[in-house]
């Protein structure tokens, strides 16, 4: 009894260590991989105070282990945007100015009930009051309707992705791309955020760490 | 990026701990194994008090150990080698040789998984 108490003493202080080391990442919307983590950080957490059997150092290790991993995990995302889009995955558009993207659909093994559930959520009752919804990586679906006054800025280039779609969505194409970002003596490599909605510009170039990092190789 | 020297540590006390524990456990086996050993070789040619007094001291080394071992290894591995332990001084007789033949290499054994229980890979 009294090793079943030391034991979840024991694993809560270290879960709640482990979660306030991975960050607030961790308790907002999770990503796969942060889910995945969590899931087996719980899991060991419970499995180690059931069982008195086990070692507990055991358990400790891997929960530490857990911890370490994500984070190293999640730097590397930052830093490599290609490990990102291949960890994260890409935000799907669904539906543009009205209309249903049905191939997106399909691509993502979603059912027109269940994009219009997600909407009904939104209080969207039809999709042909949507000007623009997206499939987040994190399975969430974000919306802008035609109600609202300006276009929603559209992601064209983000952290070295390149989202084709909506470039062709905004009747463009990466010729496009090249003249606006050399006029701002940039490269692709050198953006964080590109989002365009046919009259507005955001840009916002990466800042190079003080020693000189900016996650990219020479462009 | 703190968060990543705080990982960097983590995991640098993790292989350190790790380490440690390992060689501990192949140590504090190594050590009873040979305890074992000794007692049944006194046994053997007949010293049997000497042997008695042997298995007392491996079965004390266990105890101690045991405080360890139950942070590194699963708990019944290591009841189940302190319960063998208690019983080998009692075997060790003139009319028990078989019986105290078969008890330690029981605890032999068991003292091998205890240390299978640490290293075995998968």
């Amino acid at each position: 009894m009294l090793s079943t108490v030391t034991r979840t003493v024991v694993i809560y202080i270290t879960v709640i260590a482990a979660l306030r080391l991975m960050g607030k990442r961790q308790l907002g919307e999770l990503q796969p991989s942060e889910l995945v983590t969590t899931l087996l950080v719980s899991d060991v957490a419970s499995i180690c105070i059931d069982e008195p059997d086990l070692p507990l150092l055991a358990s400790l290790a891997l929960i530490l282990l857990l911890t370490v991993l994500e984070i190293f995990s999640s730097t590397l995302a930052c830093l490599f945007p290609a490990y990102a889009r291949l960890l994260f995955g890409k935000p799907v558009t669904v539906i543009r100015d009205g209309e249903i993207l049905q191939p997106a659909l399909r691509r993502l093994r979603i059912t027109a009930g269940d994009l219009m559930e997600a909407l009904r959520g939104k209080d969207i009752f039809s999709p042909a009051e949507v000007l623009w919804a997206v499939v987040e990586p994190n399975g969430h679906i974000s919306t802008a309707t035609k109600a609202q006054n300006a276009a929603p800025l559209l992601p064209v280039l983000v952290d070295d992705t390149l989202y084709r779609e909506n470039l062709a969505a905004l009747q463009l194409d990466e010729t496009w791309l090249d003249s606006v970002l050399q006029a701002n003596g940039l490269a692709r490599r050198q953006v964080l955020l590109l989002l365009y909605n046919g009259s507005e510009l955001l840009l916002i170039p990466k800042k190079t760490t003080p020693k000189g990092w900016s996650g990219k190789g020479p462009s | 990026m703190n968060r990543n020297w705080y990982a960097a540590v983590l995991l640098l006390v993790l292989a350190v701990a790790l380490c440690g524990a390992g060689r501990y456990v192949e140590t504090s086996t190594g050590q009873l194994r040979q305890q074992l050993n000794c007692a049944y070789a006194a046994a053997e040619t007949g010293h049997y008090t000497e042997a008695q007094r042997a298995y007392r001291t491996a079965a004390q080394t266990s105890t101690a150990h045991s405080k360890i071992w139950l942070l590194l290894v699963r708990r019944t591995l290591v009841d189940q080698f302190n319960q063998t332990l208690a019983t080998l001084p009692a075997y060790a007789t003139a009319d028990n040789r078989a019986d105290l033949a078969v008890e330690t290499a029981r605890a032999c054994t068991q003292l091998q998984q205890i240390r299978q229980s640490f290293f075995s890979r998968f």
